[in-house]
């Protein structure tokens, strides 16, 4: 089944048309990284598919028009900042999150943490966390109501290599395990093929729609980004002389 | 020769029985019930006006009512009344703006403020003659509240309080996150209008008894004594009621017994307890 069907949408800011006659769908189950130069509409485009800009075109959540099916989506922004006053704790910010809940939401929050593994951050502070750990916090509020697509808006762009990879283990546990469909804004070409089943590659306009391997066309990456780029498999040692 | 050195209470018994004299004068027992009232009442608005960084928000509507005040003497209206309706057009300016510009709403607040009382002291300045009730307004007076006036504030503040007891999950929500709001179902805009609007409301009806400062005090000071000392948002609520109403029953004893303006003491005791505070926390003797 089509998890996110987009047809002709555009999306003007004043005169600046920032996404130009997209099309595409998103099949249902998979990992989409959608990737591209900075002022691109990636991050436009997640806003225009959960509705909070205005956008002329056609955009569905499972066969519904999206605003029906808003409830569907979980969403990590790129980052969080609390104010630093406010001492509220894990457990509270994901209980204030928790409408339209019917199972009992403490239960649910707990099951969630344990999920992520993160139940130890259950009663401390949001304020007194790192970056990655408000990012995982982040995580678990967002798959507290229960959703069938994550939107992901550059969630590691603030997170050191160790953390980056533990989000790609949350990613693929919550892809297989929670049969989560996931569309995830990225700059991080060189390793999205090892999360990512499928790829948009957006300049305004869609440049590319495919297969993960197609990041492994050099051409379709020297449309998108301008010039040339070369990508290596991650188990394919950097021979630097060939590039010399 | 031993000399005797003898404890004198703060609350010995002549005090108590001055304070008890308050209820032989129905006047103090009204200023009474509001003020402990309405010192819930703010500091219960005041946990959001913290999150949403609006504390600048009772002196600019204050301030701007100037306008509503000058308003009213040229056009021989009732003040009260041209007020309400003066704070609920501000709120929806400063609402209208925001959402316009993108300009911070602390900025959208000076702006209100300067434009309206600018405009204010311009339509004043076209009546010739003194106007004590300028002066009453940004200053307010508990002593001299009339039954109507009572009967309003305490009708208004309790709608404004159950509205927000019954919505407050959301808009604890919509204030910590405008897009899981959304995302979770809730119109945004329309519960951040409200609360505008409930807040310019209550502002107003509490400067007309509190004055500007007290009003303010009231907003910002206990949340913001609660969150040095709170492990968790509850209990940073809890705290936050406790005390407002624990100083003002402290600064009630403080003014009879030093014979000290009341609403000075107020705030200067809830100062006080700030500094306090933060004394204490920083000096790591509490957590």
């Amino acid at each position: 089944m089509k998890a996110i069907e987009v047809k002709n949408l555009n999306v003007k800011f004043g005169n600046l048309k920032v996404l130009d006659n997209l099309n595409f769908d998103i099949e249902e189950g998979l990992v989409t990284a959608i990737i591209g130069p900075n002022g691109s509409g990636k991050s436009t485009l997640l806003k225009a598919i959960m509705g909070i800009i205005p956008y002329e075109g056609e955009i569905k959540i499972f066969g519904e028009d999206h605003k029906k099916n808003l409830h569907l989506l979980g969403y990590v922004p790129q980052s969080y900042e609390i104010d630093k006053f406010l001492p509220m704790t894990v457990k509270e910010f994901l209980f204030y999150s928790s409408l339209n809940q019917k199972e009992n939401y403490e239960q649910k929050i707990l099951k969630v943490l344990n999920d992520l593994d993160i139940i130890h951050y259950e009663n401390r502070k949001l304020k007194d966390l790192s970056g990655g750990q408000v990012q995982r916090v982040l995580f678990a509020r967002s798959l507290i109501n229960d959703p069938k697509i994550l939107l992901l808006d550059e969630p590691i762009s603030e997170i050191d290599i160790v953390g980056q990879k533990e989000f790609y283990n949350i990613i693929h546990h919550l892809n297989k395990d929670h049969k989560l469909t996931i569309l995830i804004v990225t700059h991080e070409v060189t390793i999205v093929h090892h999360f990512a089943h499928h790829v948009l590659c957006l300049n305004k306009k869609l440049v590319c729609n495919g297969p993960i391997s197609l990041l492994f066309n050099e051409k379709i990456l020297k449309e998108l980004y301008g010039r040339e780029i070369f990508i290596y498999p991650f188990n394919k040692p950097i021979n630097f002389e060939e590039n010399a | 020769m031993e000399e005797k050195f003898s404890f004198i209470p703060l609350t010995n018994l002549s005090i108590l029985k001055k304070m008890l004299e308050i209820f032989n004068y129905p006047f103090l027992i009204k200023s009474l019930i509001l003020s402990f009232w309405l010192s819930l009442v703010f500091s219960f608005f005041g946990i959001f006006v913290l999150i949403k960084r609006m504390s600048f928000f009772s002196d600019g509507i204050a301030h701007a009512s100037v306008f509503s005040l000058a308003l009213a003497f040229l056009l021989n209206l009732d003040f009260f009344l041209i007020s309400i309706l003066g704070a609920i057009i501000f709120a929806s300016l400063i609402f209208y703006l925001e959402r316009k510009t993108k300009i911070h709403t602390d900025a959208l607040i000076g702006l209100i403020f300067v434009s309206f009382l600018s405009l204010g002291l311009i339509l004043i300045s076209l009546k010739s003659g003194y106007q004590p009730e300028l002066l009453s307004f940004l200053i307010g007076n508990l002593l001299t509240i009339s039954d109507f006036d009572f009967y309003l504030i305490l009708f208004f503040s309790i709608i404004s309080i159950i509205f927000m007891i019954f919505l407050f999950k959301k808009m604890i929500l919509v204030f910590l996150d405008r897009t899981e709001s959304h995302l979770r179902g809730i119109n945004v805009n329309f519960y951040e209008y409200l609360f505008y609007v409930f807040l310019a409301i209550s502002v107003i009806l509490g400067i007309k008894v509190m004055g500007m400062i007290l009003v303010t005090a009231f907003l910002i000071l206990p949340p913001m004594i609660a969150s040095l000392i709170s492990r968790s948002f509850k209990q940073m609520i809890i705290l936050t009621l406790t005390l407002s109403v624990l100083n003002v029953m402290i600064s009630y004893m403080l003014s009879f017994n030093f014979n000290l303006p009341l609403n000075a003491t107020i705030i200067l005791w809830n100062s006080i307890v700030f500094y306090f505070v933060f004394l204490l926390k920083t000096l790591k003797l509490i957590k």
